[in-house]
């Protein structure tokens, strides 16, 4: 190795603080017979090296089909990205063609799915559907790819590789199958991977082993991580900046630790104040009786209400909210949320 | 609300359910002929008693039998042992014809609102349908009680004539809350009644259930696989791992004193969500084994980390640890 020259370092500590993934203003929209949804409404974030943001929210909010944009796996018809762009290390993935995304799509950048059983081929063992995605992406000729196959079934703690290899999907069980379908996501050596609620499908003891195993893999290889997840004590575990989503658009965003401790957007915060927690969560103290309740639902994506699509379950809400979509804006430092009365939410979470 | 958790085992009264040594094996055949080639040992000599008023937890992983219990429970599923008492009367042998009136006072409430309600018929006619079989009321009578119960459940009357998928996940389950309430019963089988629903619907129909207990004096059972719903709503748990009741207390206890290895484990695993909290993990390794073969001795013995030889031949027996915390395993 060479003596790494001073004005050298200085471009490498300025790629490593340059974001590896960068979304600006993503629109994906779905065209039904109900009318125009729109799914995403103009999301943007960036990802660092190394990093892992969780993506959090309720089911229609936005968060699964923001992780399809990205790697351009939506459904068209009947949805479509409309706008925006998604750059990865510099290049925009939303001006690839079809070919060229082929190349980057599971080789640069990937994904790993709830439900493991539908994600995997059946009637494909697993040591070929890993080796196939490194063949494709020419990472490796046959015989290198079955070395390798091998390589990342013993990282991601599944026992026996020599064996499992040869096994189909039914065999093994549900955390051994997210162990192979980690395995396959992680074989190219992807410098971004999005993990889409990757442990709701499981036992709470494997849900465990799952978060631990992550959690040692970014250590070790250092990929950046986006998780999707509905789950707040999840995120609290996993995640280093978290960004929470409501009807297809950004509400909040900051570090987890300002996150848990103020959170300024009253979706956020009644989240936080409507699950139940175990004594050992509250300090000790006594359990809570009745627990605080969001009133309402979730507004369908077809008829958001005009305004702060919130407001109608907003204990906070006043007349401006009802008229005028609040702006998005740097409320503390790193700490980012749209309402017009973040100020008035001071307290803690859970107080 | 802690007392009332002792009524449950209090000597006077007689509790609303009352199960002992339940055994549900389910036969697996195989071949032409379909041969008996083995059981699915799922709930493998099950005792507890529920008082009136009382939520008793039923907690476990996938395949630890939480359901089967519930189902046998309801006589919904056969049971292949034991005896089901309600309210002091043994119903377990009971003809269809004998069983019915029970039937009124024992209901169930599903997990999944969206396919445990009849796409076909209209709200009220879901709710009403008990009624009908059960109460034969008049047309109008019945309709008015449909009202209350819709009122009850926090759901316009006005929405009686509305079809399933014009309700949200949220409105199902109470729709099927209602339901579960038409007969008045003692006691409902509640599984996994929030597991579907989104987080911040949970919160709503966890509290339906508690304010609807404290208002009729309902018992459940409370089948959950998520510790923490459970810690909220039950006075009493029970941990379930492969067929079997690991450890019997109440809610308190459970929590501050856990004994058996693997309610140390759940509670481990259950992410906190606050960061402020940095725990030191300790992650029980392995698969829960297959119920078709359980191991031998203590069927936890496979993941736990404290066993010892004799955990892997001899199975321990539930024992009263302390005055009212039940235990199975050999080092307590």
């Amino acid at each position: 190795m060479d003596p790494v020259l001073p004005s050298q370092s200085a471009t490498h500590a300025q790629a490593a603080a340059q974001p590896v993934l960068q979304v600006d203003d993503l629109q994906t929209y779905f065209y039904t017979r109900i009318g125009l949804v729109k799914a995403v409404d103009g999301v943007s974030f960036s990802l660092r090296r190394g990093e892992t943001l969780a993506i959090v929210g309720e089911s229609g909010c936005g968060k699964s089909v923001t992780a399809l944009s990205l790697m351009r796996l939506v459904a068209d018809p009947p949805g479509r990205i409309v706008g925006g762009a998604v750059r990865l290390d510099g290049i925009d993935l939303l001006g690839l063609d079809a070919t060229a995304m082929r190349r980057v799509r599971g080789k640069e950048i990937s994904m790993i799915f709830q439900e493991p059983m539908t994600s995997l081929n059946p009637v494909m063992t697993i040591g070929r559907q890993i080796s196939e995605a490194l063949m494709l992406h020419g990472a490796a000729l046959r015989k290198r790819a079955r070395a390798r196959t091998l390589e990342m079934l013993q990282l991601v703690g599944i026992p026996d590789p020599m064996e499992r290899v040869k096994e189909y999907p039914h065999q093994l069980s549900g955390g051994m199958r997210q162990r192979a379908m980690i395995a396959m996501a992680l074989a190219c050596n992807p410098k971004v991977l999005i993990a889409d609620e990757p442990t709701s499908a499981l036992d709470v003891t494997i849900q465990a082993q799952i978060l631990e195993l992550m959690a040692s893999l970014r250590h070790k290889l250092g990929t950046a991580m986006i998780l999707i997840t509905h789950d707040l004590g999840v995120v609290a575990e996993t995640a280093d900046r978290v960004i929470v989503m409501y009807a297809g658009r950004k509400v909040e965003e900051a570090t987890v630790e300002e996150l848990f401790a103020q959170p300024l957007h009253p979706y956020t915060r009644g989240l936080m104040r409507s699950i139940p927690r175990l004594a050992l969560m509250r300090h000790g103290t006594a359990s809570a009786g009745r627990l605080q309740e969001i009133p309402g639902t979730v507004p369908a994506l077809s008829a958001l209400p005009a305004g702060c699509a919130f407001a109608p379950r907003c204990a906070f809400a006043s007349d401006i909210c009802r008229r005028e979509y609040p702006r998005y804006e740097e409320k503390r430092a790193g700490h980012r949320a749209a309402c017009w009365h973040s100020d008035r939410l001071g307290g803690a979470a859970h107080g | 609300m802690a007392d009332t958790a002792i009524t449950g085992q209090s000597p006077g009264a007689t509790p609303v359910l009352q199960v002992e040594g339940l055994k549900k094996y389910f036969p697996v055949r195989k071949g032409l002929l379909r041969l008996t080639a083995g059981h699915v040992y799922a709930v493998d000599d099950v005792s507890f008693a529920i008082g009136p008023g009382e939520t008793f937890g039923l907690v476990g992983e996938s395949g630890c039998g939480k359901t089967t219990v519930g189902r046998a429970v309801l006589r919904l599923i056969e049971p292949t042992a034991g005896t089901v008492r309600l309210d002091g009367q043994d119903i377990t042998h009971l003809g269809k014809a004998d069983l019915r009136p029970f039937r009124q006072q024992m209901q169930i409430v599903f997990q999944d609102p969206f396919s445990s309600l009849n796409p076909r018929m209209r709200a009220g006619d879901i709710v009403g349908e008990p009624l009908k079989l059960h109460d034969r009321r008049g047309r109008t009578a019945r309709r008015e009680r449909v009202a209350q119960l819709f009122e009850q459940v926090g759901l316009r009357a006005a929405q009686m004539d509305n079809f399933p998928h014009q309700f949200s996940g949220g409105q199902r389950q109470r729709i099927g809350v209602a339901r579960a309430l038409a007969l008045k019963p003692k006691l409902v089988v509640a599984d996994e009644p929030v597991s579907a629903l989104d987080v911040s619907i949970q919160a709503q129909v966890i509290n339906l259930l508690m304010d609807l207990q404290r208002d009729l004096g309902l018992s459940y059972l409370f089948i959950s696989h998520n510790l923490a719903v459970v810690e909220h709503i039950s006075h009493r748990i029970a941990v379930m791992y492969l067929g079997s009741i690991v450890e019997y207390t109440d809610k308190a206890t459970l929590f501050a004193r856990p004994l058996h290895p693997y309610t140390e484990a759940l509670l481990a695993a259950v992410p906190v969500p606050d960061p402020a909290i940095k725990r030191v993990k300790r992650v029980v390794q392995g698969d829960v084994p297959s119920p078709l073969r359980p191991p031998p001795g203590c069927h936890f013995h496979t993941r736990c980390p404290y066993a010892e030889v004799r955990c892997r031949t001899e199975a321990p027996a539930l024992r009263e640890v302390e005055p009212r915390h039940f235990v199975a395993c050999h080092l307590r």
